[in-house]
């Protein structure tokens, strides 16, 4: 037997490192957590500690197995406490996030888009609402990927005129109720008709305004500005439905 | 064969009414209806008479054929001078309930077949209640016989004692039925009287015994007759003594109690002993040449040589099937004579004395007005969707080929549609033959552009429809449905709704999401749906896991002090503008039933179509229920409130829940808000936005905080409720803040699961008796009785189920107990399920005995968190369970 060849007795060598990092008064501390339990444990889901830590001391360099000093742990958090270090660090520090975690993250940010389209368009025939499994498939078959530095109601809006190319979609119209009072109706009223997509009703009552239609969620803006500006807070808007679509549940045969 | 169709032809177009049978058979699962319509429609010369009770003729569906159980009802119509009878299979599986109404609904008379051995079953039960309720004629037939010798080797005395005690439970069941109905409906008279009419007694000639699978049949007269010539004594005498504690000494006279002087009974004697005899040298001792010398002596030379085809040949020429059935259904009301019976024809006129068609069904005269009635579509082979082949029944009249009828409205509606016959068939089981004419009470297929289930045709235009409430069960197994191709999807919708057409038990339903769903009535019903859609050229489909429906309530909890339930008030302030404050309460379980009850009533307050003397009604008793059962409901806010409060609360109701979830309440606390009482149609006025309140309550009861499924029995109390009118953009978020508020306030509360229930009764040989236990106790389900059959030996366990837990468990029980029991379910209940699914252990003794993590697992918390994923609803789930169970590998190992 060699003589370098020694048998470690005391070390306890850690597998399925996740490591967390924290900067403070220009010292690095590290320390050992379990892969894909992190996130968990930040948004509560997680429970016990001991599932998240591999074991309970701060280290200044984990591959290395260097222990962090305890003065400066002292000067760095003010406390001896090692335990509760790690919490402050496993809460705050930087986070290697872990295979599953991402894959996890992906899918449910992919989730998120389809169901903010769902939510967003209706089908154009029967004023039905599309189920969030048939966006799903058709979000696949243009291979739609997600930019991981973009919100995800950016993307869902940005894949809507895509997705029209597949399959029949239309954005949801807001419907909504404008009254106008006599004084400024007549001017206002074409400026209103243009921003309406429907007009379904359109009243004339001792020269007050009275319309009733959809329009598109983009120009709600537009109109409440217009509305307001122009006939100097007298105007009111209202909203009468957020998704003009047939709800509920409906019985085919 | 040419000939027997044109003779088919003949018969249908011409027959006098007096000459037609409509029959049905039906029995519960297993008990052999289909293999004794395969030993009638050999009758026929369509099968050879040796296959008769092994083909399987009427199941033609290859499914059918692989799984060995009947899944549609189809018909048959076999000529038998001088009758017509038309046949009709119906299913016994109860999945397939739907069926059988409509198989019974085209018939007069209903073979009711029972198994001798296992007796009367669950289903055998439920179709005698279906078969008196519409009035028609039972007949018994006692099935499978052959059984008590070959298997059971029960001696003459045994097997006669047995089939008393049977025919006994059979007549026990029916005047069981027969008083529930009476009390509800006086229109039955006298209980003696009708149970004197519809009780079976084989001297009366309505009980058969038989074996179809063997092919033989008799009725107590075909041994009377034998007998009668043997000892020379008037058939007439016999007869009536045949079935019965009757015993025949040396002389030939006729004595009672047998059994007390131990003598053999005359049935034992002249009827089974001999049957016994040749039981035994055919299927027991393989005896061929001592059979032969008894057919002999019995006048008939057998070809066979092997014994058991040696019995099966003598006993289909001595005792052949079909004449003995054919026997009792010629006795049995014709077409025309069964609408004399009165309930026979009230239910067939919805209970209306003055329906204007009635006259015309009574007559069944082929030279009348003609009028059909569509009972069934059927498949057909050529896939064009512009014309429909549906099974019908002709009532009235003539009907020929190429005739225009009107399709019959409910109040006899001003916009008429017509149709027009394209092409009348007689059914054959498998296939039909085409014809011309049809007369009156004969069963027939139609073709024609415009059928639907259940409507009326007639040649007059001016006539309401008849009406038969095909009821069935309530369908719980749900599933959302979809192509794997995008494109395929409005094939898929246009299919299922042809599908949802031929099947009544099929409802298609678009959920709120805007996926499509099929609501079946269970399992092997499914997957007979998916099968069909299949055969229609859609296969690539993606069928979800069954959704079960879920109902969410609050309960009562009896730890909480008055002021904590006085502080689960919940506030919501939006800018200036608006404040809600409002509770939540139970409402408890009798108030909860009374609001099911009345759920048609409820419906009609909402659309102001209520009568006012009904609402007033119902508002005095509501008022008298909730006085008396809220203030005793410890531990919520009802809890000893003075009388006069609940009275002028329920005064002041603001709305009951949508009609999905009736059962809720909202009411109106607000002491200075006055709006109109919905219990009057007064124009009162309501305050703006008062409806967008509503539209929010409905809402959270429409999708309640544990995961978005309906809210059950829960009173939503509203304090205190501001609003700036003047505040435009408040209206839109009006609705969305009650919404959430109902919730925070519903979270304060202890919430619960409301799981629906099968009662599932599970038969199973003694030694499989543990294995039952076993899966069930896996699937959760509480036993409420475990009795054995005395005759089967078989063990009879009835439990109760969570449908969730339900999906494969007839596999599952077949597979553990190597086929040794088997399962029915059947719709009982919807129960709370005693379980907080927020549940953690948090105190120190908790923690100690059931884990950190709670080591028994929550089911109430399980079943949640299934139904939120499938909602894409956020739940608190870890990506790996265990941190130091992952495994140590790079990815690509």
């Amino acid at each position: 037997m060699s003589k370098n060849i020694k048998t470690p007795t005391n070390q306890k060598i850690l597998t399925n490192v996740a490591v967390v990092r924290m900067k403070k008064t220009g010292k690095r501390f590290e320390i050992a957590c379990y892969k894909n339990k992190v996130v968990n444990w930040r948004n509560k889901t997680e429970k016990d500690i001991d599932e998240v830590l591999q074991t309970h001391t701060v280290f200044s360099n984990v591959s290395k197995g260097q222990l962090a000093k305890k003065d400066e742990l002292i000067a760095a958090f003010g406390i001896e406490d090692q335990f509760e270090i790690c919490k402050i660090i496993l809460d705050k520090g930087d986070l290697q996030v872990s295979d599953k975690e991402r894959q996890a993250a992906s899918d449910q940010s992919l989730k998120e888009v389809s169901q903010l389209i769902a939510s967003m368009v209706v089908n154009p025939e029967t004023k039905r609402p599309v189920p969030p499994s048939v966006i799903d498939k058709a979000l696949q078959e243009m291979h739609f990927s997600l930019k991981p530095n973009r919100s995800s109601k950016q993307q869902a809006l940005d894949a809507i005129p895509k997705l029209r190319e597949t399959i029949k979609i239309e954005r949801a119209k807001m419907k909504i109720r404008v009254a106008i009072p006599t004084k400024e109706a007549k001017a206002v009223h074409s400026k209103l008709k243009a921003l309406f997509s429907e007009v379904e009703q359109d009243d004339w009552q001792d020269g007050s305004l009275e319309m009733v239609g959809l329009i598109e969620p983009g120009s709600f803006r537009a109109l409440d500005d217009l509305v307001r500006n122009e006939t100097k807070g007298h105007g009111r808007l209202e909203i009468l439905s957020l998704k003009d679509v047939v709800e509920g549940e409906l019985q085919i045969s | 064969m040419e000939s027997l169709e044109t003779a088919l032809k003949l018969a249908a177009a011409s027959k006098p009414a007096e000459h037609i049978r409509n029959v049905c058979l039906v029995a519960h699962v297993d008990h052999g209806k289909t293999s004794f319509a395969d030993s009638l429609v050999s009758a026929n010369a369509v099968i050879s008479s040796r296959m008769a009770g092994k083909l399987r003729y009427m199941d033609s569906r290859e499914d059918e054929q692989t799984r060995g159980i009947t899944m549609k009802s189809s018909g048959i119509s076999l000529l038998c001078e001088p009758l017509l009878i038309n046949l009709i299979d119906s299913p016994g599986h109860v999945d397939f309930s739907g069926e059988v109404t409509s198989a019974l609904i085209l018939s007069d008379i209903a073979l009711l077949l029972v198994d001798v051995i296992e007796g009367i079953c669950s289903q055998t039960e439920a179709l005698i209640r279906q078969v008196i309720r519409n009035g028609q004629v039972m007949i018994l037939v006692i099935n499978k016989i052959d059984r008590l010798r070959v298997e059971l080797k029960m001696s003459s005395s045994e097997a006669y004692q047995h089939m008393a005690r049977l025919i006994e439970g059979v007549n026990s069941c029916i005047s069981q039925v027969l008083g529930g109905i009476v009390l509800e409906d006086d229109t039955w008279g006298n209980i003696e009287e009708a149970e004197a009419k519809l009780h079976f007694d084989p001297a009366k000639g309505n009980v058969i015994f038989s074996s179809a699978l063997h092919s033989y049949a008799f009725g107590c007269e075909d041994f009377a007759t034998l007998a009668a010539e043997k000892m020379k004594v008037e058939k007439s005498i016999l007869l009536p003594a045949m079935f019965g504690d009757f015993w025949i000494d040396s002389t030939g006279t006729i004595r009672d109690s047998a059994a007390a002087k131990n003598k053999a009974t005359m049935f034992e004697r002249i009827v089974l002993e001999p049957l016994w005899k040749l039981h035994d040298l055919g299927l027991v001792d393989n005896d061929v040449t001592s059979l032969s010398e008894a057919a002999k002596k019995l006048g008939f030379t057998l070809k066979s040589r092997r014994a058991n085809e040696a019995f099966d040949e003598l006993m289909r020429s001595w005792l052949p099937l079909p004449k003995a059935s054919f026997r009792a259904v010629a006795r049995a009301p014709n077409v025309r004579s069964t609408f004399e019976t009165q309930h026979r024809l009230d239910h067939l006129t919805g209970h209306r004395l003055d329906h204007p068609l009635r006259p015309f069904v009574l007559g069944c005269d082929s030279t009348q007005i003609t009028i059909v009635f569509v009972v069934k579509l059927l498949q057909t082979e050529d896939k064009s969707l512009n014309s429909r082949r549906a099974i019908c029944r002709i009532l009235s009249g003539t009907l020929r080929k190429g005739d225009k009828l009107y399709v019959l409205q409910q109040h006899g509606s001003s916009e008429v549609t017509s149709t027009k016959i394209d092409r009348i068939s007689i059914l054959r089981g498998r296939d039909t033959i085409p014809t011309d004419t049809v007369t009156s009470g004969m069963v027939c297929a139609i073709d024609a552009e415009i059928l639907l289930q259940n409507t009326t045709l007639c040649s007059e235009s001016d006539y309401p429809c008849l009406k038969i409430g095909s009821q069935t069960g309530e369908a719980l197994v749900r599933v959302s449905v979809s192509t794997q191709q995008l494109d395929d999807m409005d094939e898929l919708r246009e299919k299922l709704k042809l599908l949802a057409l031929l099947d009544t038990s099929l409802k298609v339903m678009e959920l709120e999401n805007g996926e499509l769903a099929m609501v079946t009535a269970g399992e092997v019903h499914l997957q007979k749906c998916i099968k069909d859609l299949n055969d229609l050229g859609l296969v690539d489909l993606d069928v979800s896991e069954p959704i079960v429906p879920f109902m969410e309530t609050v309960i009562e909890d009896v730890n909480l002090s008055a002021p904590q339930i006085t502080e689960q008030e919940t506030d919501c302030r939006i800018r200036e503008a608006l404040h809600i404050k409002l509770r939540i309460a139970p409402l408890g379980s009798t108030v909860i039933e009374f609001l099911d009850k009345n759920a048609i009533l409820l419906s009609a307050i909402r659309r102001g179509e209520a009568d006012q003397t009904e609402i007033d009604d119902f508002q005095k008793k509501l008022t008298l229920i909730c006085t008396e059962s809220l203030p005793t409901l410890k531990g919520t806010w009802w809890y000893r409130k003075p009388k006069d409060l609940i009275e002028t609360m329920i005064e002041r109701i603001w709305a009951f829940g949508p009609d999905r979830a009736r059962s809720n309440i909202l009411f109106n606390n607000v002491e200075s808000y006055d709006r109109d009482l919905i219990w009057r149609k007064t124009e009162f006025g309501v305050r703006r936005y008062d409806q967008a309140l509503v539209g929010g309550f409905e809402l959270f009861c429409n999708s309640g905080p544990l995961c978005n499924e309906i809210m059950h029995g829960v009173a939503v109390i509203v304090e205190e409720w501001t609003v700036d009118e003047e505040d435009g953009a408040i209206g839109g978020q009006m609705m969305s803040a009650m919404k959430a508020t109902c919730s925070a306030a519903a979270k304060k509360l202890a919430l619960r699961l409301v799981a629906a229930m099968y009662k599932c009764t599970v038969t199973t040989a003694s030694q499989a008796l543990g294995k039952v236990h076993a899966v069930l106790s896996q699937r959760k389900s509480k036993v409420l009785s475990e009795d054995i059959n005395e005759a089967t030996n078989l063990f009879e366990v009835v439990s109760l189920m969570p449908v969730v837990e339900s999906f494969s468990f007839c596999d599952q029980l077949r597979k553990f107990t190597s086929g040794m029991a088997s399962a029915q379910l059947q719709f009982s209940h919807w129960q709370v399920i005693d379980e907080d699914p927020y549940w953690t252990p948090t105190t120190l003794e908790e923690v100690e005995e059931f884990g950190l993590k709670g080591d028994s697992p929550n089911h109430a918390r399980g079943y949640m968190d299934a139904v939120r994923r499938r909602k894409g609803l956020p739940t608190e789930d870890l990506i790996v369970e265990s941190a130091e169970k992952q495994r140590n590998l790079k990815k690509n190992k």
